[in-house]
């Protein structure tokens, strides 16, 4: 799995630190939603790669840093959310088999938010949001709003997707027919952005981030990006 | 009421039916919906029960999108606006996981799938957006069983700081397969059918239908166009307990956090706060961790002010349970009854509140809390203000 290390604060922009994994490489060729390197575990997450791929790009861009408290709000993104969650439980359910009772709290995004919140001792405002279009600026909008309001000081963004497996590529090419235009990543991809003031996307993120999909512009504010193999830096 | 944003116009669905009457033939009138499952087998399941809305005959089997539109289309028309084209959709959702179901019987009995996005939390906003030609942003809210609240609380903040007027804000959830499967294997179900907030006996929580949707304005925008505000929403927050996964924490520290937040954002004291629409699932642990969050953050107002939990009337209605207990606040300020904790018969001693048993309560407070939990410890707290000329001329 590729990564940015946590990065130097740029307060000049309203970036503090960003953290960015795609998990492209030699070994997850063929094998979707498959990482380079494994996660570290999320104990209890034990079906899909959503929460721990949550958890471990926000490790990344909150390393070092002390957010604890009220003045830290937290906004989750992803257009179609944890759909192997969501397709275990529903093809379990479909196949007659007994569901499986770590499901139960799995099932919504807001969970991992709970570990991330009891990790880094936030308290301020979490909400998870999913949009059909323009995701990545909606939550930089959303963050701007929350950064207007007392207490809030930072807020720390987040925008996730799994690599698309068949209903959820059944989605984004149902979106692509109705004209939007998000498109999936290639892979799974987490973004983490710890923000303190307002900030605006990029106005073109590169071509070289294209295989990010819709999560693209938001991997582009990293402020240090990882090469990727063959390909030179995303 | 000025400066504030307002409530002109609402659309509620609950298992009792559509509308303001509905509610008050239902929950107000201390009835319960709950009954066995029909819309789906529950062969296998431990739970039967859950509060259901019969299906339309006219049109079948109730879906998510149909029940969010028919609520929108209510509120816009109860607020007066023809139209709202700048009007932000913001919608607490997990999406119609009926899609999800159908998608993979069809794959698992080898048939072709039928149209996946229609499932998409996300799509639902999108729909009503384009449908009622609303504006944008056209966002989900996904965040549990505070979602619809923080839908209400994005258009408060969007009204508030001057980047629209005038915004639909609610939340939807019809009792599916997928969730009933979930919250059963998770023997989160009350065991015995019923749920009993704050009770001695409780034993978990009963799902339930429901979706409401809320146009907030500006106070001016509304009194501009010659809009009667039904009520205002004086102050908001959310707080995260950072404490456990799912579980809430046992102190109310979080829920504290957000009520105190909500008081001040409105600049009033506890003691001005004449009613508590509480969370109240009727789960061993959220009761009495509710209660000591009223206790910390009310002081000694918290033995004074009367309390109620609407699920045992209406059920558990997750992503929808913010915005229908919002309007079931409304109406209790604007009718001047509260309505009772349905199932309360013998109260838990560590849940010592005055928590309304038996039936609804004659009372005019002005200001009313209302109060939703969710997994992942977070907590959201509205406080919702009537005018004096808005009490007691209930529409």
């Amino acid at each position: 799995m590729a990564s940015s290390p946590t990065t130097v604060a740029r307060h000049d922009t309203g970036i503090v630190s960003g953290a960015c994994l795609v998990p492209w490489g030699a070994r997850a060729e063929g094998l979707p939603g498959a990482a380079e390197v494994d996660l570290p575990p999320l104990p209890n997450f034990v079906v899909s790669r959503f929460s721990p791929l949550v958890a471990e790009v926000v490790r990344r861009c909150l390393a070092g840093r002390d957010v604890s408290g009220p003045a830290t709000a937290v906004v989750l993104g992803s257009v179609v959310a944890d759909a192997t969650t969501a397709d275990v439980a529903a093809r379990d359910l479909a196949s007659g088999n007994v569901h499986n009772p770590l499901l139960f709290f799995q099932s919504v995004p807001s969970s991992v938010l709970g570990a991330i919140a009891r990790e880094f001792g936030i308290t301020g405002p979490m909400t998870c949001l999913s949009a059909r279009d323009d995701l990545p600026r909606l939550l930089l909008d959303t963050a701007t709003l929350l950064l207007a309001e007392e207490p809030i000081e930072r807020v720390l963004v987040i925008g996730v997707e799994l690599e698309p497996q068949p209903r959820a590529q059944q989605i984004f090419a149902e979106l692509a027919a109705s004209g939007s235009t998000t498109r999936a990543p290639r892979g799974d991809v987490a973004v983490a952005l710890l923000l303190n003031r307002p900030v605006r996307l990029p106005e073109s993120p590169g071509t070289g981030l294209v295989d990010l999909g819709y999560l693209a512009p938001l991997a582009a504010l990293c402020p240090v990006t990882a090469p990727r193999q063959g390909e030179g830096a995303i | 009421m000025t400066d504030h944003v307002v409530i002109t116009g609402y659309g509620v669905f609950t298992a009792f039916g559509y509308g303001a009457d509905a509610l008050r033939r239902g929950v107000f009138a201390g009835r319960h919906r709950f009954g066995p499952v029909t819309r789906f087998d529950t062969t296998g399941f431990r739970g039967t029960i859950a509060a259901t809305h019969p299906a339309d005959p006219d049109v079948g089997e109730l879906r998510q999108y149909p029940v969010l539109r028919r609520c929108a289309e209510e509120a816009l028309a109860m607020a007066g606006l023809a139209e709202a084209p700048a009007a932000p959709v913001l919608v607490g959702t997990q999406g119609d996981h009926t899609v999800l179901s159908r998608w993979w019987r069809a794959v698992v009995a080898e048939e072709p799938p039928e149209a996946a996005l229609p499932g998409l939390a996300a799509h639902l906003p999108h729909q009503l957006g384009e449908d009622l030609r609303l504006g944008h942003p056209r966002l989900a809210f996904q965040n549990a069983c505070v979602a619809s609240a923080d839908a209400v609380m994005y258009g408060c903040r969007l009204i508030h700081s001057g980047h629209t007027e005038v915004a639909v804000c609610g939340g939807v959830y019809l009792v599916d397969q997928e969730f009933f499967a979930k919250f059963d294997s998770g023997r989160a179900f009350a065991r015995d059918g019923r749920v009993k907030p704050f009770d001695r006996s409780r034993s978990g929580l009963l799902l339930g239908d429901g979706a409401g949707v809320v146009v907030l304005e500006s106070a001016r925008h509304a009194a501009a166009r010659g809009a009667t505000p039904l009520a205002a929403i004086t102050g908001w927050a959310l707080a995260a307990d950072a404490y456990h996964v799912v579980r809430p924490h046992p102190e109310g520290a979080g829920l504290a956090a957000a009520i105190s937040q909500a008081l001040g954002r409105a600049g009033i004291a506890p003691e001005a706060i004449g009613y508590v629409n509480a969370h109240g699932t009727g789960t061993p642990a959220n009761d009495p961790a509710e209660t000591a969050a009223l206790r910390r953050a009310l002081g000694a107002h918290a033995t004074a002010v009367p309390v109620s939990s609407t699920k045992g009337s209406t059920g558990h209605m997750l992503e929808a349970s913010g915005v229908v207990e919002l309007i079931i606040t409304m109406l209790a300020l604007r009718d001047g009854q509260l309505p009772p904790t349905v199932g309360l018969v013998e109260p838990d001693p560590r849940c010592d509140l005055d928590y309304i048993p038996g039936e609804a309560r004659a009372a005019r407070p002005r200001r009313a809390l209302t109060v939703n939990a969710g997994f992942g410890g977070l907590n959201s707290a509205l406080v919702v203000e009537v005018g004096e000329e808005g009490i007691g001329d209930g529409e």
